[in-house]
């Protein structure tokens, strides 16, 4: 009864939020515009980041390597002349590729264990993209020409669609029966596997999900920027980004990134927008905060005003 | 191929850096072994040691080996309170969750490292030159960093073996349980080894400080080595690490030696990779200690 | 060439398992033939082996040699949810019940993937024993006799052939543990085989047609209750524990 509330009300948030979104390039200036678009694209990357950290439980320290991996492709496919949309799906399509055999080497491995597999993954990126000269003209990069490039608009809308389209993918995940089996595979992989779950495969098709999104925000932010680098396209701080807001608003859940993204990005915006330091460091306050104090997230104080817990057994303590 | 002294050369150079590495390697892995609590941010502890240095060269003048002096004592009781405050919060919670706060944390240290001193390169450029061995050129700073370094690590190792704390210590890390039962006061023998780790990692920044450049984003290459280091030579197996940090530092040195330093680079997240995935029991189980 | 050939009434048949940790022989060439459509007991003192026995024969453990044969195929090295998928299931000795998910979803996701009325049959199954309330409950909100039922009910949404039960009934109080030797019985009327671990020799005598017992990684003894009661073996490898349980 409270989840189907829940749920129309969600829809109802939802249906407002696009609608505004969409309506917002009519009335809004470029540097607001900007601002959404960045955080849509925080967005797209946590939920990508939840699909396989909040809701298989393999906490992933280096997924923003799929990022810069779908930047350079997309900055490239633009060089070499193609459009826009191709260059989008280039970049889902190598991140894709890669993520198939990194997920099967690397989600054999015991959950810290993958967490420090993982970690070095964007540095290696990062040292590749600068050693490759031939493909990535190394430390010095790719620049677009702006003939190359659409206009902020389609940007914003494409940009948009992703982080929608990453949320509804959530959504789904939620509710299915994949969702089922990654949950329970983050509950206790061993028992999900003695009750026929096949954890290999859920636990590759929820990596391959979650890097693919990356890959097409990655070379999207290419065309924002029009100009890639081995330290953009792998920078640090948006690992840290996909990590804590995620956690901070709600690991595992489907509003959760959404409210976290949301909140990061205006206190960024308010605060420190000119000091990225005070921000990431901020950042890491507030990792350090959730942790220890709020392992749920934002949505787990909301959740509680919410229920009072109907469905506790009776006899139970809440 | 290369002549003999070349390659006497680079294994000279690879066992100081080794050894380096290992007396940062070790104190994590000192870590992980008495409380099984991952700290991300050793190497941050490490640069708090290394700035430390830079400051204390250019405001007082004061010579790194000196510093070593006061940092090491310092950074211990850092790493005392550090533990009491933050870490005793996430010991026996799943791993990973001392991995994220420890990522915090790690974070924290960057970003304010960042703060005060920007992005530019450090370093303390107080010893200079070479030692001449037969034809052989030593540089002076790798020596001496590489010396102290392997001695601070072994003092460490016979304090562990042979003092009571240090059997106490190393009682923990077998067992915690049986241990308290004893009559160890657990939780200030975790406190204890964290400081002595922090104090480890503070050292080999100091001797960092006089071998390389680094800003506040360094450490990110030298956790990897870490973890490389500690997956190859076991988790939880002090003389491991040692072992295994010599080892990295030799094969680095000749990966840059043949190939490139860019190479050298990725040594230690291939060999890291490599590691991980081959250990028989993969699945589940996979480095255990 | 030694051929070994399961016989046609046997559904699982097991010859040589041999499990060691480092240094420690777990099971000493095991040899185990199970009826179809009994109750076959498995007893013996702690530490003889009977929970790594489970652990090889279910997948969970593949570091084992020897052979075993399921329903005509030789499953040594399959993964465990493929032999779940081929009808074999097993309950744990300790819970393992999903904690964060509800009743109802610990039970869905343990039955066949495109099974439309999965969560028919899971209500159906809680009916039988009486939580059918506790459908929308998350797995950590129940008591532990509730758990261990649950985590029951679970290996039956798949409908197994066979089920391995690891001291099903320890921790359950008397009244939830008749409800489940009831649905065992039940079960078992139905053609549903069971090899059970237990340590109560009341149960033993009452429900199992055939009992193994396993001493130190090897089995010393197998027949019915009442033959193996006054085994020699036996009772030396009980010697020293207390033989109140033999009492029928």
């Amino acid at each position: 009864m409270s989840n189907d509330r829940q749920r129309l009300n969600g829809r109802w948030v939802g249906a407002v939020l696009v609608t505004f979104v969409l309506l917002a390039p009519l009335v809004i200036n470029d540097y607001h515009q900007s601002f959404l678009l960045q955080v849509f694209m925080v967005i797209a990357l946590a939920q990508a980041w939840n699909l396989i950290s909040g809701m298989t439980g393999y906490v992933s320290f280096g997924h923003a390597a799929f990022f810069g991996v779908g930047a350079y492709a997309g900055a490239l496919i633009l060089t070499w002349g193609f459009p826009w949309w191709l260059a989008v799906m280039k970049g889902a399509g190598i991140a894709a590729l890669l993520a198939v055999p990194l997920g099967f080497l690397t989600l054999r491995l015991r959950g810290p264990y993958f967490a420090i597999a993982m970690l070095g993954l964007n540095e290696v990126g990062r040292v590749i993209a600068t050693l490759w000269v031939n493909v990535t003209h190394g430390g010095s990069g790719l620049t677009l020409s702006p003939e190359l490039l659409p206009s902020l608009d389609v940007i914003y809308f494409t940009m948009f669609g992703l982080a929608l389209g990453a949320t509804l993918l959530v959504a789904w995940v939620h509710r299915s029966r994949f969702g089922l089996e990654l949950r329970a595979i983050r509950e206790d992989e061993e028992a999900a596997e003695m009750v026929g779950v096949n954890t290999t495969l859920n636990k590759v098709i929820a990596f391959v999900l979650s890097a693919v999104i990356p890959g097409a925000v990655g070379a999207v932010y290419v065309m924002y920027t029009s100009y890639v680098n081995p330290a953009s396209a792998f920078d640090h701080a948006r690992n840290i980004e996909m990590i804590v807001v995620v956690l901070f608003g709600g690991s595992g859940t489907v509003w959760g990134p959404i409210l976290g993204a949301a909140t990061v990005m205006i206190l960024r915006e308010l605060l420190w927008a000119q000091f990225p330091a005070a921000h990431l460091a901020a950042l890491g306050v507030l990792l350090l905060v959730v942790v220890l104090y709020l392992p749920g997230g934002l949505i787990s104080i909301l959740r509680d005003r919410q229920q009072k817990r109907p469905d506790a057994a009776p006899g139970e303590s809440p | 191929m290369l002549a003999p002294e070349i390659l006497l050369q680079l294994l000279i150079g690879g066992l100081l850096a080794g050894m380096l590495y290992a007396l940062l390697a070790c104190g994590l892995n000192l870590v992980f072994g008495v409380m099984r609590v991952i700290n991300l941010a050793h190497a941050e502890l490490m640069l708090v040691g290394a700035f430390s240095a830079y400051l204390l060269f250019t405001i007082f003048g004061l010579h790194p080996l000196i510093s070593l002096l006061l940092i090491v004592p310092v950074l211990f009781i850092v790493g005392f309170y550090l533990q009491s405050v933050l870490i005793e919060r996430v010991v026996g919670r799943p791993m990973l969750t001392s991995l994220l706060a420890t990522y915090g944390v790690s974070i924290i240290l960057i970003n304010l490292g960042l703060l005060l001193f920007g992005a530019d390169f450090k370093s303390v450029p107080v010893l200079q030159g070479s030692f001449l061995i037969d034809e052989l050129a030593v540089s002076k700073p790798r020596a001496t960093a590489g010396m102290i370094s392997l001695l601070l690590t072994v003092g460490v190792y016979l304090f562990l073996e042979r003092s009571r704390l240090g059997k106490a210590i190393r009682a923990v890390s077998e067992h915690a349980q049986v241990a308290a039962i004893c009559g160890i006061d657990v939780r200030k023998i975790r406190m204890l080894t964290f400081g002595m780790a922090a104090a480890m990692a503070g050292a080999a920044g100091v001797m960092l400080s006089v071998i390389y450049s680094f800003w506040p984003g360094s450490g990110i290459d030298f956790i990897q080595k870490c973890f490389a280091i500690i997956i190859i030579g076991g988790m939880g197996n002090f003389l491991g690490a040692l072992y295994g940090g010599i080892l990295l530092g030799v094969v680095e040195a000749f990966v840059g030696g043949f190939a490139s330093t860019q190479w050298a680079e990725a040594v230690a997240y291939l060999l890291l990779v490599t590691v991980l995935l081959i250990r028989p029991t993969g699945i589940k189980g996979a480095a255990r200690v | 060439m030694n051929e070994l050939v399961c016989a046609p009434d046997h559904i699982l048949c097991a010859w040589g398992l041999t499990r060691e940790f480092g240094g420690v022989q777990a099971l000493r060439g095991v040899d185990l033939h199970v009826a179809r459509g009994t109750i076959t007991g498995l007893i013996g003192p702690n530490g003889s082996g009977k929970t790594t026995l489970f652990q090889v024969i279910s997948g969970m453990d593949r570091g084992a040699s020897g052979t075993i044969s399921f329903d005509k195929e030789s499953i040594l090295g399959w993964r465990p949810s493929e032999i779940y998928r081929r009808g074999l299931a097993r309950t744990f000795q300790l819970s393992r019940v999903f904690p964060e998910l509800t009743v109802l979803e610990n039970l869905v996701v343990a039955g066949h993937r495109r099974d439309r009325s999965a969560a028919e049959r899971a209500l159906g199954l809680l009916e039988r024993v009486h939580l059918r309330e506790y459908a929308a409950v998350l797995g950590k909100n129940l008591s532990y006799g509730q758990q261990k039922l649950v985590e029951f009910l679970r290996v039956l949404m798949s409908d197994p052939a066979l089920i391995l039960l690891d001291e099903p009934a320890a921790g359950v109080n008397p009244t939830l543990r008749q409800t489940l030797w009831d649905m065992v019985r039940h079960l078992n009327g139905l053609g549903t085989t069971f090899l059970v671990i237990e340590h109560n020799m009341e149960v033993i005598a009452d429900l199992c047609s055939d009992v193994y017992v396993l001493s130190d990684g090897e089995i010393i003894a197998q027949g019915d209750f009442a033959s193996i009661r006054n085994n020699e073996r036996v009772l030396e490898a009980y010697f020293g524990k207390s033989r109140k349980h033999g009492a029928a």
